[in-house]
């Protein structure tokens, strides 16, 4: 997932409004994803459970006896994203409110507008 | 004072949304300098916002130090009721 | 800094007065998750951050922190107006009266007093950043909190936009956090304090 300049489709046209700063790499070494198949077919034949964003669960993974459960690129939206880091996804100007609904909804952002549906109290 | 004057309550409703607004968008452009589209709404919303806060104190006083108009008055305006967390207040 | 502005952000007009909620509401003024808190987190922040935006951020949620203060006062203060010694006795309102009659003092809903101990300023853009998104989301879940104990509309609706703005400044918070990142060198964005080391050794290997 490439850092927010990356996000702003006529950045190099508007002479980006600031610095170059250094990328984001989208990718790590290669190596690292089938390092990643390899511990994920260990894991499974030990029998621990699996964690990954495919939502496939232990034991379909084991009667299908296929790797359908391998941590792959594509299954985790932050793949290739340096470590040891935390990342929230960069907004873009879109779907604004009318200015009297988004007093009454506490943004004029329709994407940042979430709701308390808990128990008790009115929502 | 003329029966003319626009209603409080709608005005300070319309100084409300459109602060609001401005509000937003200010966080987000800190963010996202560049953003032509949210320039755009934020010049928008500026203008109704001057204006809407001229007009109220031209009928009502003053919100802010900016619109207090000195000469118009033989008294210090600012300190009148209600204030802001009192009822009737915004 | 400073102008000030005679209106609520978002306006409060509770017309019934109960000191039960407001005890619990009052946790939002002086608690350790409070709007006080935040705004002297972000406050106290934004003078060594590096970057421009950052350093708008934390000034202007830091100011609009104050403005929420406002609202939370403006709330605590027309559910306990006109109290009778009988109703702050049964809502144990009495214990706060005692001590400050019915004025404002930014307390916690355990009657612990606000302290700076409440916030950290680390110095460090990473660090900060992450203390600020998680001040947001301790709000956030306080706010939620106090929507379970309230039903009466006059009280719910200033505390759900509340709400709403936390979700917001995270967003933001997280957006600044990215900007500190693209500042930096990916491979390690721990190599180094942009806010306080000068020189980085390039012979430093670990």
């Amino acid at each position: 997932m490439p850092n927010y300049r990356y996000n702003m489709p006529d950045y190099e046209r508007r002479n980006n409004c600031g610095n170059h700063p250094h990328a984001v790499p989208r990718r790590q070494h290669p190596q690292e994803y089938s390092t990643a198949r390899e511990s994920c077919a260990s894991v499974l034949n030990s029998h621990e459970p699996v964690r990954n964003s495919c939502e496939v669960p232990h034991r379909e993974c084991r009667d299908a006896g296929e790797m359908s459960c391998a941590v792959s690129e594509s299954c985790d939206a932050l793949a290739g994203m340096p470590l040891a880091m935390a990342y929230v996804p960069w907004q873009m100007w879109r779907k604004i409110y009318e200015a009297e609904k988004a007093l009454c909804q506490g943004t004029i952002f329709e994407e940042l507008d979430k709701p308390f549906r808990g128990t008790g109290g009115v929502c | 004072m003329s029966d003319n004057r626009p209603c409080r309550k709608d005005l300070m409703n319309k100084i409300n949304a459109v602060s609001f607004a401005v509000d937003d968008v200010k966080l987000f452009l800190d963010t996202h300098p560049c953003d032509e589209e949210a320039l755009e709404y934020f010049n928008e919303f500026q203008q109704l916002r001057r204006s809407a806060l001229k007009e109220y104190a031209r009928y009502y006083g003053p919100l802010t130090i900016d619109t207090v108009d000195a000469d118009e008055c033989d008294r210090w305006n600012w300190i009148n009721e209600p204030w802001p967390w009192q009822e009737g207040g915004c | 800094m400073w102008n000030y502005e005679k209106r609520l952000q978002y306006p409060v007009k509770i017309k019934q007065t109960n000191p039960q909620i407001a005890q619990v509401i009052i946790t939002q003024f002086g608690g350790p998750d409070g709007e006080l808190a935040a705004s002297m987190r972000y406050l106290a922040q934004r003078y060594t951050m590096p970057y421009k935006e950052v350093t708008g951020i934390l000034t202007d949620i830091g100011t609009e922190e104050l403005a929420h203060m406002e609202m939370i006062c403006a709330i605590v203060h027309q559910l306990t107006r006109d109290l009778t010694p009988d109703e702050m006795i049964a809502s144990g309102f009495d214990k706060y009266y005692v001590d400050h009659t019915l004025a404002l003092w930014p307390q916690a809903a355990s009657g612990a007093p606000w302290t700076a101990a409440y916030f950290q300023s680390k110095g460090d853009p990473i660090t900060d950043l992450h203390e600020d998104m998680a001040a947001e989301q301790k709000a956030r879940t306080t706010y939620e909190n106090i929507l379970r104990l309230v039903s009466e509309p006059d009280v719910v609706e200033p505390i759900r936009f509340l709400r709403k703005r936390e979700i917001v400044h995270y967003q933001r918070f997280g957006e600044s956090l990215r900007i500190v990142q693209d500042r930096l060198d990916s491979k390690n964005f721990y190599a180094f304090n942009p806010e306080f080391d000068r020189n980085t050794s390039k012979k430093c290997c670990n």
